[in-house]
């Protein structure tokens, strides 16, 4: 794991009258979890096989690029990211471990470094943007893309990754409370920032964790675990 | 087998915000239809772990709910303005029923608040808005518990930093096993189709 320092956090589409909020220090797992640790854990932990998972837990695709219960096959290779994993899944795993989710807060501050190099950050935008317009093909090993100002790999451009509170995400969206002209704004939203690549990447990623269920099972959703006290 | 690609999740999200946005008309969706017989399904909400504290103090697991028919609530106890109404439609409700769906009902209240809304808050406010074990239940579980609970059942929250949450506004209705089986979302909806589901699930055996 490796250690991220604490910061600030606002909100991508900040609800009326939410303030940034404070991020303390933690750490957070170099890579996503792979085939093969998850396989270790479902040896471990039967109800989180593939046939017995419960429904309320996990969606009829849960590891269906696995050959079976206990045998990853030719689809899913031991050193890949773990996908087709469910928010519950992915939650109960990083607990077998002495770990959590990252909070959204968290993996975003994980995610995008201060730095002072803007073509960089234009590079990985672009390169998020091109994966999550067409997340499609063969996953890489874990740990295979260079890593950020942090030391951690694969945060853009693999995998979307589970965070901790993706229910928070679009909230706003049936409350009523919140029905404003800013509302709009977030309809209209795929234009918002467009000639801006990094916060489209970013905008994204928000909405694909509004989308999102507890259940979800996808091909290119995943995981990485983190912690509030060092390792 | 369902394969959804990443993007078609991103774009049904969207358009889901966007309908959710321009929506007035409130609708009841059916989540599942099966009522009697056990949880053959895999779906009920009592497989969910961990420990819940009534109101007062006692330890309540979702589960000692079973075998009663559930109208579920997430909320929290300082919310000025939607949370007090869904509470009212609730009791509302209760007043539509049948005496024999009067007789089985739960209420079950769970807040999305936990550091604020403590077991002697709820009970607090339990009393002031004349919400009486055992029919109404407030429930007070870790943040986690409460994250995973919503997630069951669909709700959104986010907490403002003002001490206000932004959240979805749902009823769920809960089988006699824990199952999700219908809920209805948003202000202003009629009552009397809450009342005659629940009164559907008190009356099968």
């Amino acid at each position: 794991m490796a250690p991220v320092p604490g910061g600030s956090y606002a909100a991508f589409y900040p609800v009326k009258g939410e303030a940034p909020q404070p991020v303390a220090p933690f750490w957070l797992d170099l890579q996503p979890v792979t085939n093969a640790e998850f396989l270790a854990f479902v040896r471990e932990h039967e109800r989180w096989r593939r046939s017995r998972v419960p429904r309320l837990f996990a969606e009829a695709a849960y590891l269906s690029s696995w050959a079976g219960d206990l045998e990853l096959g030719p689809d899913a290779e031991p050193a890949q990211p773990v996908t087709f994993v469910s928010w519950f899944a992915a939650s109960a795993y990083c607990k077998s471990v002495g770990k959590r989710l990252p909070t959204e807060a968290e993996w975003e501050l994980a995610a995008n470094p201060a730095s002072d190099d803007p073509l960089a950050l234009d590079e990985i935008a672009r390169r998020t943007l091109a994966f999550y317009a067409r997340p499609r093909g063969k996953l890489p090993r874990a740990g295979d893309t260079p890593p950020n100002a942090h030391g951690l790999h694969d945060l853009h451009g693999v995998i979307w990754e589970w965070v901790a509170d993706w229910n928070a995400s679009l909230a706003l969206a049936d409350n009523r409370q919140d029905r404003d002209p800013e509302n709009d704004a977030f309809c209209g939203g795929a234009a918002a920032g467009a000639s801006d690549p990094e916060s489209y990447a970013t905008f994204m990623r928000f909405a694909f964790r509004g989308s999102l269920e507890a259940t979800y099972a996808l091909h290119h959703l995943g995981f990485r675990c983190a912690r509030s006290t060092p390792p | 087998m369902i394969r959804r690609s990443a993007l078609a999740v991103l774009v049904l999200g969207l358009t889901h915000a966007c309908d959710a946005e321009t929506e007035h008309a409130p609708e009841a969706h059916h989540v599942h239809r099966e009522i009697a017989g056990g949880d053959m399904t895999g779906l009920s909400l009592y497989q969910l772990e961990g420990d819940w504290v009534a109101a007062g103090a006692e330890s309540a697991p979702l589960a000692s709910l079973r075998g009663s028919p559930v109208l579920l609530l997430l909320f929290y106890g300082t919310c000025d303005y939607a949370c007090p109404l869904l509470v009212h439609d609730l009791q509302r409700v209760d007043g539509l029923l049948s005496a024999t769906a009067r007789e089985q009902v739960r209420f079950a209240l769970v807040s999305f608040d936990p550091e604020h809304d403590t077991p002697e808050r709820l009970a607090a406010y339990a009393r002031e808005q004349g919400l009486a074990p055992p029919r109404w239940r407030l429930l007070h579980g870790s943040p986690e518990q409460v994250r995973e609970l919503a997630a069951t059942v669909g709700v959104r929250y986010r907490p403002t930093g003002t001490g206000q949450f932004s959240h979805t506004m749902r009823i769920v209705l809960l089988d006699r096993d824990g199952v999700p089986v219908q809920h209805w979302d948003g202000l202003e909806r009629p009552l009397e189709p809450i009342a005659a589901a629940v009164t559907a699930v008190a009356e099968t055996r």
